[in-house]
């Protein structure tokens, strides 16, 4: 889905090392969902077939229930359709300078910041609750050094193993971060912490 | 209160509409940031099926039905039904 090309401002040189999701489970999770929704109308609707055949005068109930249906399966099944765009349109992008943070929110709304990996002073995974530890996904966040702002990599799969690849290629990259800012003028050095150019968030409307 | 039935349409096509427009908003939303990757084609394909399959099933239901009858709720008793009572 995603090559270089179409990264946000891609630098001269930089190589993507992993694109991630969510876990897969929460797409069970959102199917589930959908397949509970979707059993709910038929329930109400046997109930409502019960009462409509005592009464001979509620065909104008009949209609209306149709119509209602029609909206409820249509609005779930829209619902579902953008949970599933939800899904595969939010990712993280980890390059060989760089964490990019790519969100869609809802209809009308969607995020990108990004975090050079010079600039990391802490990662810290979180694992918690039943589903996460028997399906070992859960959260990361990447705090940013003189920052306030940190990254969330959210339900994502093993996130000890991408907490481990993190802190490898933040070391790397902060060890060649001098040489790097020294041949590429667009990359901040890692001693000047208070530049504001290492996270930059932007929101598109549509 | 009598009033009829076409006006239930009403309320149902504003809901289309809006329906159709944030469905639209989907399909731009993985044509742009999607790419031409085989899952979103297939969930836009799915969706778009299932979209066709929900609407003609509901055209199925609602296409029999007179829809110029009038219907009648709360149906007021007048003085002379009340009265004839006694």
């Amino acid at each position: 889905m995603w090559s270089l090309y179409r990264l946000p401002q891609p630098m001269p040189g930089e190589k993507i090392i992993r694109i991630i999701h969510r876990d897969v489970f929460i797409v069970f999770k959102r199917i589930s969902l959908f397949i509970i929704l979707l059993a709910i109308p038929f329930g109400l609707w046997f109930l409502f077939s019960q009462i409509i055949t005592t009464d001979g005068e509620t065909d104008w109930l009949e209609i209306v229930l149709v119509l209602g249906l029609s909206v409820y399966l249509l609005f779930i099944w829209l619902l579902f359709f953008f949970s599933i765009i939800d899904y595969l349109l939010d990712l993280w992008v980890i390059t060989d300078r760089r964490i990019i943070d790519i969100r869609q929110n809802g209809f009308f709304s969607r995020t990108i910041s990004e975090q050079m990996l010079s600039k990391i002073q802490d990662i810290s995974s979180d694992t918690h609750g039943f589903w996460q530890t028997i399906w070992k996904y859960g959260d990361l966040t990447v705090q940013n050094a003189g920052e306030k702002n940190q990254l969330y990599f959210e339900e994502i799969s093993d996130p000890e193993e991408v907490r481990d690849m993190l802190v490898k290629i933040a070391a790397t990259a902060q060890t060649n971060a001098p040489l790097i800012s020294s041949t590429d003028s667009s990359t901040t050095p890692v001693s000047d912490h208070n530049n504001s150019a290492s996270l930059s968030k932007s929101h598109d409307g549509l | 209160m009598t009033f009829p039935l076409s006006l239930l349409l009403i309320p149902y096509g504003f809901f289309l509409i809006i329906w159709g427009f944030l469905s639209l908003v989907g399909f731009y939303h993985i044509a742009r940031y999607g790419g031409r990757h085989v899952s979103t084609f297939i969930l836009g394909l799915v969706y778009f099926l299932g979209c066709v399959t929900l609407l003609q099933v509901s055209y199925m239901y609602l296409a029999p039905i007179d829809w110029n009858q009038s219907i009648t709720i709360f149906e007021v008793a007048s003085k002379q039904t009340i009265f004839s009572n006694f």
